[in-house]
């Protein structure tokens, strides 16, 4: 059992699979938020990227607390890049949720459910753990146990740091906390205070050459520096869906590891905003509003833009910051066409920050960046020829290239990428522009070809229902092209 | 003696308006630094003072001589027991509140610190303290770590 305690939880450093945006650190800012061309992974996009550093400076300020930003601009430009050089740039102290505007649309949730467990996963609270512990390398210990066997058993342990030395007389409840953690003479401990909870944290370095033979196990640790007894403050920020989650009975605490937690009450939502606010009175708690990401914005419907407007209005906001590669379209679910697929009124309250298509220039130093992320070494004219490529067609094909052909030349056994390798790639797997082409010249050849009698019918239809209907048709295939 | 040699230097290089203002900064930033560094050792020192003092206390409850010998600054007095023991608790009281005085100053003085550096202070920490027992609800519900 005591091994099972031994086991120690770290912390998971994110890792994440190799994907479009791993290659992001930050938002490449220098000190007055002036945009470096190459820096932290982004490339260009200088105006957006010094708009948000100024974003993310008044976040962290805690200025702007239910606001809301919008960047729009083509597909390809470095939206959602940006939005995750923020939350790296936010770190890791302020909550980001990012989404995508489709997870909403879910069978076991309603739709303004799963937008407001996205908000108050975005609104952290902080609070203050305080401990006192007595921190010391175990220079003796001695325990007496009575003849008998059993009854009370005394003892003393003698605990240094660098600067000091002192003698503690134990007793029988804390001698069991010793024996249990197996303590000995050359262990440096933690002692609770309050609870009277031992832990080893490891053994003295200066204690090192005792045995000859350790186990693989044995922590050797510096002797602990200053005081014996020491204040211990940790500041945690949990956000206040995770309060939720664990207060929502039906579910229990697993839930929250499990990720799966159903609908939480508004009652409970209540209950816990109540107790939050009264902590921030007594000053125990402080409010740290995050920051939430909805990427591909247009997908969400009227219902949720307006339940957005009115959450934001609420004084436990996060900023919502939304993502959209839309023009002048249609909002969701209606026939209202609005700028970015979005109600004018939302529009009205954002601050709109816009990304500019990269040029060519840039997109090789993407390319480069991509590449580098990618463990691929490519020699020069294959890097041209795949700029080359990415202005063609697009930059996601020109990146997804990168791993393909990286693979084709190590297949070939070679150290490097060569414009072959783009090549044969290239040729192996198409493009959307390409593909659509072919699409068009062979359509009889594929099954249910029904466009010709469709358009036939859709020409009946607009004359009983809504006009442009031929005009959304083709619109359809971008829908799912840009993911 | 350093704020005479901070002045020194700066008249001899007086023309350039820029020098001035980094001497200024790093020697108000030296200075907050200087007295953390005090403080942190007299924190310390304090702590020992107040191990001993609850050696002590224990020493004389442990033995139930009439008189005890004691030291007062650098005299060793013979006192008597009751006495002693008075004069122990208050010792330990009167380091107990100094030693927190001592660590909210810490507090304020790092903050300054990090404001001369232009680091934002660190959140959270004027925070009051949650109470154990709602701490191990928490903590039994939450990842928070270490």
């Amino acid at each position: 059992m005591t091994d099972a305690e031994k086991l120690e939880v770290r912390d998971i450093t994110r890792i994440e699979r190799i994907g479009a945006h791993s290659h992001i650190r930050g938002l490449g800012l220098d000190d007055v938020l002036e945009a470096r061309a190459v820096s932290q992974g982004m490339v260009g996009q200088k105006e957006a990227r010094r708009a948000a550093g100024i974003v993310v400076q008044m976040v962290r300020e805690g200025k702007i607390a239910g606001r809301c930003i919008l960047l729009a601009g083509e597909p390809s430009t470095g939206k959602t890049a940006i939005a995750v050089a923020m939350a790296q740039a936010l770190g890791n102290e302020t909550p980001f949720t990012s989404m995508s505007a489709s997870e909403i649309f879910s069978l076991e949730m309603s739709k303004t459910e799963a937008l407001s467990q996205a908000m108050r996963k975005s609104i952290g609270v902080r609070i203050k753990e305080e401990t006192e512990i007595i921190e010391g390398e175990v220079v003796e210990i001695q325990i007496d146990r009575p003849a008998t066997g059993t009854g009370q058993k005394i003892g003393k342990v003698t605990l240094k740091t660098t600067e000091m030395e002192t003698n503690y007389d134990l007793g029988n409840k804390i001698i069991e906390c010793f024996m249990k953690e197996k303590i000995q003479a050359g262990d440096v401990i933690t002692i609770d205070k309050a609870s009277g909870k031992v832990s080893k944290l490891g053994r003295s370095f200066t204690r090192a050459r005792d045995y000859d033979a350790t186990g693989a196990q044995t922590r050797f640790v510096q002797c602990p520096e200053g005081e014996l007894q020491k204040r211990k403050e940790v500041v945690h920020t949990v956000t206040l869906h995770e309060i939720d989650v664990i207060n929502s009975r039906t579910h229990g605490f697993l839930a929250l590891f499990s990720g799966d937690t159903g609908e939480i009450k508004q009652e409970i939502r209540d209950q816990i905003n109540g107790k939050v606010m009264e902590w921030r009175e007594e000053g125990k708690a402080e409010i740290n509003p995050g920051v939430l990401f909805i990427d591909e914005v247009h997908m969400l419907d009227m219902e949720c833009f307006s339940f957005l407007n009115r959450a934001m209005e609420s004084d436990m906001a996060p900023v919502v910051i939304m993502a959209t590669n839309r023009g002048h379209t249609r909002i969701r679910g209606t026939n209202y066409r609005s700028p970015h697929g979005m109600p004018l009124d939302l529009l009205d309250r954002m601050i709109i920050i816009r990304t500019v298509p990269y040029s060519e220039k840039e997109v090789r130093e993407i390319l480069k960046i991509r590449c580098e992320e990618e463990d691929c070494v490519m020699n020069n004219d294959a890097l041209t020829v795949l700029t080359r490529i990415a202005c063609d067609t697009s930059l996601r094909y020109a990146i997804q290239l990168i791993t393909t052909a990286n693979l084709v030349s190590r297949r070939r056994k070679s150290t490097e990428v060569t414009v072959e390798d783009v090549k044969k790639c290239y040729a192996l797997f198409i493009d959307e522009v390409r593909s659509s082409k072919i699409l068009m010249e062979l359509q009889d050849e594929y099954m249910f070809n029904e466009i010709e009698s469709d358009k036939a019918k859709d020409k009946d239809s607009i004359k009983g229902k809504g006009k442009d209907k031929d005009e959304e048709k083709p619109a359809e295939p971008m829908e799912c092209g840009d993911n | 003696m350093e704020n005479g040699r901070n002045t020194a230097v700066v008249t001899g290089m007086a023309a350039k308006p820029g020098v001035q203002k980094v001497l200024d900064l790093l020697f108000a930033s030296e200075t907050v630094a200087d007295k953390i560094m005090v403080n942190k050792q007299e924190i310390i020192q304090l702590d020992k003072r107040r191990q001993q003092t609850r050696e002590a206390i224990r020493e004389i409850n442990k033995h139930n001589e009439q008189k005890v010998w004691t030291t007062i600054g650098s005299m060793l007095v013979k006192l008597d027991r009751k006495k002693a023991l008075e004069m122990l608790e208050k010792d330990k009281v009167q380091i107990d509140s100094e030693i927190n005085k001592l660590r909210s100053e810490q507090k304020i003085l790092v903050n300054e610190h990090r404001d001369i550096e232009h680091k934002l202070p660190f959140k959270g920490s004027n925070l009051k303290p949650m109470n154990s027992k709602e701490m191990s609800a928490l903590r039994a519900n939450l990842p928070l770590g270490n």
